[in-house]
């Protein structure tokens, strides 16, 4: 029976939920200051100076010092959200967890409606779950930020300037990493149809094929016995990485074609 | 005394508010003539840097640029044309800075107010694109263009037509022969319903375009427009000549189509529209007009897909 040849799908659910990577990049100043007439207003030269410091900074440390550089000279700048935002990506880039929640949960009190935060915060909070005490509650948070970003791009206007097949793309992108921290909030609740279901949602509607989101795919078919198609995801995933993708997916195939244990011999 | 002379260095849509190229300016950012080399790290680093942008050169003046130690360098026109290669290259937050640079070490030459201002108007920071534009108009009285730059932002973002009259007015006294000047003082006087007086300055700019045979189809559609309510037939003529002029501006057709629409040729009407949406294919009004159009011939597929396109549109964009 195929569900043998692939262990507990509880072991497969474990795979799934940790694996943690690097995500998809939402353009970095997407947000307000594509918003023409709400765009907010530096008061003065030195202000926004300080913030272009923050933009400018060559890593996530040096972006760090310089957010909180500039959060704490202007406290009251309307720049105070979209510095948040550089800041949460930072710790992001820096695998702070702690960082990236308490920042990210800043920026959803300055811009409730902020993408980059709500996308951040539910693929980042399954993937730092450890204490199952708190699991219950984190999961159920990360799950209303995804499914609050499906809703405000929804409803989202955008301006002009970004041309509608463009901003399509945009929101496919971005609708993708709903999903796909669906599928993972899913996957750590054991619920692996329901989390089939969503990463198969987040590999037909990203515009780009992503290695991780089809191993993730492909972890979750293994899980339910689903062989042929689990097969097709990871061999996908492997060609398209990037390395720790490919490694776990590679293990993961190679679990798939072993025989199951007692099946062939003697 | 610094010798001025313009370059256009390149082509930036200044205001983004009303998709079209009649909406784009084409600042020219200006060099600084040739001074003392300063204070520099390298010799002669300037005047390379000065000539390669003249003759744009932009990977050859990133190059030298990026070998620059700027930090201790104090020639603020140094720094300068280091924020114009910066632009040239899309970094606009390192332009932003090399422009700053340029201001705290002293140069406060009109050019250099409005390279800044325009590329905080790009950041969207228009409190202080505004003050740099009054601190060219303070450095060079004489110059239409900081004038000119406030009043697109007053039109177009802020929707404040007296406020961009006052500011096209002052345009055409310092250069009557303002071509965009004329036609955006006309454009607020339509839109503030003084027909009359818009369809003065649009004959004047029209007259301008043909003089210095300029590509700039803005006063031919304005005087379509607002020929299009009561003569649809002469409306039809501007927008012909408006297309002429500019084949590429999606909005000359589609006013054409408005024109051919109103005149009941209605298969000329969706020849129009198609281009309109061939050339931008966001352009809401034209779907409309198609979808109306080929329900009245019969066409229903065509008019369903030009329907829900508006529909979509609309629903992305809002009123925009």
């Amino acid at each position: 029976m195929a569900t043998s040849r692939l262990g507990s799908s509880r072991s497969t659910l474990v795979l799934l939920a940790g694996l943690a990577l690097p995500g998809p990049q939402a353009p970095a100043q997407f947000g307000p200051l594509l918003d023409i007439e709400g765009a907010p207003q530096a008061k003065t030269q030195e202000e926004f100076d300080q913030y272009l410091e923050v933009l400018a900074a060559t890593d996530a440390r040096q972006r760090v010092a310089e957010a909180r550089d500039f959060l704490a000279a202007y406290p009251e700048s309307a720049l105070q959200g979209l510095a948040t935002v550089y800041l949460m990506e930072a710790h992001k880039d820096l695998d702070d967890f702690g960082g990236v929640l308490s920042n990210g949960e800043r920026v959803l009190e300055l811009l409730p409606e902020n993408l980059r935060a709500l996308l951040t915060l539910a693929a980042a909070i399954p993937n730092a779950v450890q204490d199952a005490t708190e699991e219950r509650v984190l999961l159920d948070r990360a799950e209303s930020y995804a499914t609050r970003a499906l809703a405000v791009m929804e409803r989202k206007e955008i301006p002009r300037s970004i041309r509608l097949e463009e901003w399509k793309g945009f929101r496919a992108g971005m609708a993708s990493e709903a999903h796909e921290a669906l599928g993972h909030i899913a996957a750590k609740r054991g619920q692996i149809e329901r989390a089939m279901g969503e990463f198969e949602l987040a590999v037909e509607l990203n515009p780009v094929p992503d290695g991780r989101q089809l191993f993730r795919l492909g972890a979750a078919y293994a899980a339910v016995g689903k062989v042929s198609k689990a097969g097709v995801a990871l061999r996908r995933a492997v060609a398209l990485g990037p390395e720790l993708v490919r490694q776990r997916a590679e293990q993961e195939l190679k679990r798939l074609e072993e025989p199951a244990p007692g099946v062939g011999r003697p | 005394m610094i010798r001025l002379f313009a370059l256009l260095v390149m082509s930036m849509a200044l205001i983004a508010g009303k998709a079209s190229a009649q909406t784009r300016a084409d600042p020219q950012f200006q060099l600084p003539g040739l001074v003392g080399e300063g204070n520099t790290a390298r010799p002669g680093a300037k005047h390379r840097l000065l000539q390669l942008i003249r003759d744009r050169k932009w990977k050859e003046a990133a190059s030298l640029a990026g070998g620059l130690a700027l930090s201790g360098a104090q020639d603020p026109h140094l720094h300068y044309l280091v924020g114009v290669v910066c632009w040239q290259r899309q970094d606009k937050v390192c332009a932003i800075q090399r422009f700053r640079s340029a201001e705290r070490l002293g140069l406060h030459e009109a050019y250099l107010h409005k390279a800044l201002g325009l590329a905080y108007y790009d950041a969207h920071q228009y409190l202080l694109f505004e003050q740099q534009m009054a601190r060219s108009i303070a450095a060079d009285r004489a110059d239409p263009e900081p004038h000119f730059y406030l009043g697109r932002h007053a039109e177009s973002v802020q929707g404040d037509f007296a406020g961009a009259l006052r500011h096209f007015k002052k345009v055409v006294a310092l250069d009557a022969n303002h071509v965009r000047g004329h036609s955006y003082l006309a454009y607020c006087l339509e839109r503030l319903d003084r027909r009359e007086d818009a369809l003065e300055h649009y004959r004047v700019s029209v007259e301008l375009v043909k003089q210095e045979g300029l590509r700039f189809s803005m006063p031919y559609q304005g005087m379509a427009r607002l020929a299009l309510e009561g003569n649809p037939a002469t409306a039809a003529n501007w927008a012909r000549e408006a297309v002429e002029n500019e084949p590429d501006e999606f909005e000359a057709h589609a006013l054409l189509a408005r024109a051919h629409d109103r005149n009941g040729d209605l298969m000329q009407a969706v020849a129009a529209a198609s281009e309109a949406v061939r050339l931008n294919p966001d352009h809401a009004a034209s779907h409309y007009l198609l979808f109306t159009a080929h329900r009245k011939l019969g066409d229903s597929n065509e008019a369903r897909r030009h329907v829900m396109r508006f529909q979509e549109l609309k629903r992305v964009y809002g009123d925009q």
